[in-house]
């Protein structure tokens, strides 16, 4: 019987060619593994010679940021076996020895913004350096740009939309103002003046900026309102001058012949100035800050109080914001070098041991201004308000309306407590926790775009709806009209900086500012 | 004993496999979002971190897919599931990892060696593995839809030569023109089997196109020669189809050299890197 050749694929059909005698296997895989194995020894061995021969550079995440160029050699200046990169590599070049906490601490970043050391604690989320700075991104990277999220781990929100109004906006649209200041008048009398055209002109007359344009030059009657208030013509009402023990003003040579401290401004005084009249005295023209109406207060306030203390130091109450404390200090201790100094060449006893309770003070008071770590207490400034015991009501209400009368031409502008002329904050920065750059807003804001609470040019100008009280500070609103919503930075770091100006170092905390 | 996935059939198997790959793909995207939403996308924070453990663990559980392939009598002894299982999670466990590896690295290029070479591998490996099972659906069917032979790839270069002895004894037998076509047209073909680039495009690699010449030819020949002519024009389809047989089938044995070493450097890779992330 013939074979039967089956009609298969197997056999090529048409072409008949031979089968397999044996099972065909295919080439065996292994060597794949051979060759991914003898590539992983190559790399290995590569990875040897770079890390003793080329400073491990395969290793590095990325090249450093140009300012740590100089370390890339050299893993160890910042990173801890085992520890990741340790703060106190940082620390090492970053601050100073034996700074305290530093300027680039949580520590000081708590104080330096809240001024508040019951907000020094220690928080969960605190972070190390790098955690904040990234580095290995490159050499142009920069290490100050961080993220918001960063900021969002302590605080609650991330975006200028959720960040909380103003502290300032949160006291209302009206502040306690120890100035008589309406705007309208002044600005239209300049407007007048100087042939302005539009109010916004007249702000920078006397709203001076700073070199950097950032902020505005404390506000000073000198430079601002001496050219028109307190000329020739000023002077007190007619003034009992006091005789004995009774209620008036003392003269001028009383005052001189007192010789206590801070009387040797008496010696240089104009006698013209000072027009007496039967028991009445006047003076005038008056000066701001007059020296001989500030002497006749201070003898007012010692017949009225109990102990006036520090607060004689200062020309004015000592209101102020706790970051201002420094200022009292200072005004304290320049008072007190004054007086040292017209006592100074006065041989007699009593004046040297006055001497030297003035230096004990301004030892003092000078210790606590250099520690930047001593909190500073404005409460030692303060008037007790105690009545003298041997005062009675009749004599107190005179010496309170002595007191207005002396200063009456003061009271034009100024305010009167407790026989104190009220301290005017001409320190005219608002925000303190963040930095605000007017120069960079000016050229595309005007003032009163966002200073608006004054109704200039409004059918409601008056005297009413215009005073210093007027809170005139922009809401945060204001800045989210053009930050996040016109595509202007939000970022946090466009107006907070977490560290303190370097430049000031030595002196931290609420000194600072 | 019949196991409960037996009675699933491999579309259904498949099914299920695709719809985790998507669930697992959408939680991704979603941790995302969450992740853009709270922090940047950075490797070093949290959510960085987070993704780095995630695709080492995807990476984990598809390398053991390749040491599975290779202890089949502990895997059979101890019963750790079905292959196709494993090859599932082996596929759609590497697409997971190269996206937590990308969400790692922010979707950014990597600026240092070590990691730049580990993003470049990854993403390498997992490309070439994606090739091999494109590769791997693609090229059988191709090669049983357009010819009509069936070859083993190792015995194609003995079976061209067997082909050629037959083609050459045929010839001897038949005449001048014959002959003299055999030699100028088809023996160069004969010599060896050849790889083309067209075989891709088109599986029957233009073998049409070559057997009109012998229809040319047929018209001047005697019927004995036609006779011969025609098993000649056979052996010369089948040895062309070979060709197409010896291209594909190439493809499909080499690739895995672009998967498989690659794969293990990747692991050394991940290892420095783990290295470099833990000590310094």
């Amino acid at each position: 019987m013939a074979k039967k050749v089956r009609e298969r694929k197997g056999t090529f059909a048409a072409a008949r060619l031979s089968v397999a005698l044996a099972y065909v296997l295919p080439r065996s895989r292994k060597q794949y593994i051979t060759y991914g194995l003898f590539a992983c020894l190559a790399l290995i061995l590569f990875v040897f010679f770079n890390f003793f021969a080329q400073h491990r550079s395969f290793l590095s995440n990325g090249p450093l940021a140009s300012a740590h160029a100089n370390f890339s050699q050299n893993c160890a200046a910042c990173h801890e076996p085992g520890l990741g990169v340790a703060e106190m590599k940082c620390t090492d070049c970053h601050e100073r020895f034996g700074d305290g906490p530093g300027v680039f601490s949580f520590e000081t970043h708590y104080l330096y913004r809240s001024t508040d050391y019951n907000q020094v604690a220690i928080v969960p989320e605190e972070k190390p350096c790098a955690s904040c700075h990234m580095e290995h991104r490159g050499r142009t990277a920069n290490l100050k740009a961080v993220g918001n999220h960063r900021c969002s781990d302590c605080h609650t929100f991330a975006t200028l939309n959720e960040h909380p109004n103003w502290a300032s906006a949160a006291h209302g649209d009206k502040e306690s103002a120890a100035l008589k200041f309406p705007h309208i008048i002044h600005a239209r009398e300049l407007m007048e003046k100087q042939g302005l055209k539009k109010p916004e002109q007249t702000c920078l007359f006397c709203h001076n900026p700073e070199p950097d344009g950032k902020n505005f030059k404390p506000l000073s009657f000198d430079d601002h309102c001496d050219a028109c208030h307190l000329n020739n013509t000023s002077k007190t009402p007619p003034l009992p001058i006091r005789e004995g023990d009774g209620v008036g003003v003392e003269s001028l040579e009383t005052l001189a012949a007192h010789g206590g401290p801070g009387s040797h401004w008496s010696q240089y005084a104009n006698p013209k100035e000072y027009k007496k009249r039967g028991r009445n005295l006047s003076k005038g023209p008056l000066h701001h800050a007059d020296p001989w109406v500030m002497e006749n207060l201070r003898m007012i306030r010692q017949h009225l109080y109990q102990n006036a203390g520090l607060s004689d130091l200062l020309r004015t109450t000592s209101d102020v914001l706790p970051r201002h404390t420094t200022a009292l200090y200072q005004e304290a201790i320049a008072t007190l070098e004054h007086y040292a100094l017209g006592l100074r060449s006065r041989p007699e006893p009593a004046i040297q041991a006055d001497l030297a309770r003035i230096g004990k003070i301004l030892d003092e008071l000078r210790a606590r201004l250099r520690n930047p770590y001593a909190p500073l207490d404005e409460t030692r400034f303060l008037l007790d308000l105690e009545p003298r015991q041997d005062l009675n009501e009749t004599e107190a209400v005179l010496w309170q309306e002595l007191a207005q009368d002396l200063t009456e031409p003061c009271l034009q502008c100024h305010k009167l407590e407790a026989a104190t002329i009220v301290r005017v904050q001409a320190d005219q920065r608002s925000q303190y926790r963040a930095e605000f750059n007017h120069r960079a807003h000016i050229l595309q804001r005007g003032c009163l775009d966002c200073h608006s609470a004054i109704p200039f040019g409004s059918e409601a100008e008056s005297n009413d709806q215009d005073s210093a009280e007027i809170l005139n500070l922009p809401s945060i609103n204001t800045c989210r009209e053009c930050h996040g919503a016109q595509g202007v930075s939000e970022d946090c770091i466009t107006c907070h900086a977490f560290h303190p100006d370097m430049q000031r170092r030595g002196h931290l905390t609420f000194k600072m500012d | 004993m019949i196991k409960k996935n037996d009675l699933k059939s491999p579309i259904q198997i498949a099914r299920m496999w695709r719809r985790s790959f998507v669930f697992m793909l959408v939680m991704c995207l979603l941790i995302l979002a969450l992740n853009l939403y709270f922090a940047e996308l950075h490797p070093a924070n949290n959510w960085g971190m987070g993704y780095g453990i995630a695709a080492l663990v995807f990476l984990f559980g598809v390398v053991l897919w390749a040491w599975r392939r290779r202890s089949l009598r502990f895997v059979s002894w101890v019963g750790l599931g079905q292959a196709k299982h494993w090859l599932y999670f082996h596929i759609y466990g590497g697409l997971i990892f190269l996206l937590l590896v990308l969400m790692h690295t922010g979707f950014q290029i990597p600026v240092g060696t070590l990691t730049l070479w580990l993003w470049v591998i990854s993403i390498w490996t997992v490309f070439s593995g994606l090739l091999g099972l494109a590769l791997q659906r693609w090229v059988p069917r191709m090669l049983a839809s357009g010819l009509s032979v069936e070859v083993l790839y190792e015995r194609i270069p003995a079976l061209v030569n067997e082909i050629r002895d037959k083609s050459e004894t045929l010839v001897a037998q038949c005449s001048l023109p014959v002959r003299n076509f055999y030699r100028k047209e088809v023996a160069p073909a004969m010599r060896a089997p050849r790889r083309r680039f067209i075989y891709f495009l088109d599986i029957t690699g233009g073998i049409q196109t070559h057997l009109k010449g012998f229809q040319f030819v047929e018209g001047f020949l005697s019927d004995q020669d036609k006779g011969h002519l025609e098993t000649l024009a056979e052996l010369f389809k089948t040895k062309l189809e070979m060709d197409a047989h010896y291209t594909l089938q190439y493809t499909l044995r080499w690739w895995s050299l672009a998967h498989v070493p690659t794969s293990l450097v990747l692991l050394l890779l991940v290892a420095l890197h783990l290295f470099t992330v833990f000590y310094y």
